[in-house]
């Protein structure tokens, strides 16, 4: 999978998702009223499996993922993915003194779909922007499930030989100390088509191939 | 003096962020939501709005369809996109449609700052 690319490519995909993922992160804090710290994303090209591997190993306990379908430079589906014992909280965050509620599960998945939905489009409005193409996207959908399976239920695995632009982020927050990833599964088709934008924008960008 | 002002967006999160901002800086207006395209269109057709505030990714038809389409039946009407979908390409889309462009997350002193400014 790695030869897919070369260094260089390499090192500007991760600049692009480290512009991207701090936009949503600060769309993320914008929406909590607090600061979010954030790690420098991880980003690797992996198969399926690996993803799948990764993921289980490193969150356990039932999650929550809320998924996207994009058409654009990154055409696939795109999932934010966090433990389901810290939804409630983060939803506490977003919701706060905003307005008044007896019972904030009331609103969980609303606002759970909203937190995935203004993430997920913040990274991907700010790559498609850099790569001078648009984006489109289909509605957030939200899906808990253990962690080995959650891939499979969020409906990304109807072709197991589908690469994952896997995208690791620690975000935390003052309050709450939330680990999560940002996950993009793309086809073969999928990946020429972003592997290309990003040749065409380094040309752009005046950097040597 | 009173406002009529429809929000529109599916996100029932997004529209009670929307009505309590509303509420709380411009008492006395007359809020109404639809939570669709559809839905907004029905409402266009039975009273005279003068700010209508849109999602962009909607069931259905998207925000700047359902603007352009509500624009010419209320063409005194104020209208601005609240969305997450940030990109410029879009951006520019909305605004050449006349309609104002403001990102998600919402923000309280954006929201009041562009009702307080297409109202007074």
């Amino acid at each position: 999978m790695k030869s897919l690319m070369t260094d260089m490519e390499r090192d500007v995909v991760a600049e692009l998702f480290n512009i991207g993922v701090g936009q949503a992160a600060a769309a993320f804090g914008s929406l909590t009223r607090e600061k979010v710290q954030l790690a420098v994303p991880r980003v690797e090209i992996v198969s399926y499996a690996e993803a799948a591997q990764e993921m289980a190993g490193d969150l356990f306990g039932p999650l929550v993922g809320i998924r996207q379908d994009f058409e654009g430079p990154l055409t696939g589906v795109a999932a934010l993915i966090f433990p389901e014992q810290r939804s409630l909280e983060i939803v506490r965050a977003a919701i706060d003194d905003r307005f008044p509620l007896d019972d904030v599960s009331e609103l969980e998945q609303e606002t759970l779909l909203e937190i995935g939905n203004i993430i997920l489009n913040s990274c991907l409005a700010s790559i498609s922007d850099m790569l001078n193409m648009s984006t489109s996207a289909s509605l957030p959908l939200l899906v808990r499930s253990p962690a080995p399976d959650l891939l499979d239920n969020l409906s990304m695995q109807a072709d197991h030989d589908k690469i994952v632009l896997f995208l690791h982020i620690d975000f935390t927050l003052s309050r709450l100390d939330v680990r999560g990833y940002l996950l993009f599964v793309l086809g073969v088709d999928g990946a020429e088509k972003f592997i290309m934008a990003v040749r065409d924008f380094m040309v752009r960008s005046g950097l040597n191939l | 003096m009173q406002k009529n002002i429809l929000i529109v967006d599916d996100s029932r999160f997004s529209r009670l962020s929307l009505r309590a901002i509303i509420a709380d800086k411009f008492p006395g207006w007359y809020i109404c939501e639809a939570a669709n395209g559809a839905e907004a269109w029905t409402i266009a057709n039975e009273m005279s709005l003068d700010v209508v505030l849109l999602d962009y990714n909607m069931p259905g038809e998207d925000g700047l369809t359902v603007g352009k389409k509500i624009k010419e039946i209320q063409p005194k009407a104020n209208l601005a996109m609240v969305t997450a979908n940030i990109q410029g390409m879009l951006a520019a889309e909305v605004r050449e449609a006349g309609i104002e462009f403001i990102a998600k997350p919402i923000n309280a002193a954006a929201i009041a700052d562009y009702l307080t400014r297409v109202t007074s």
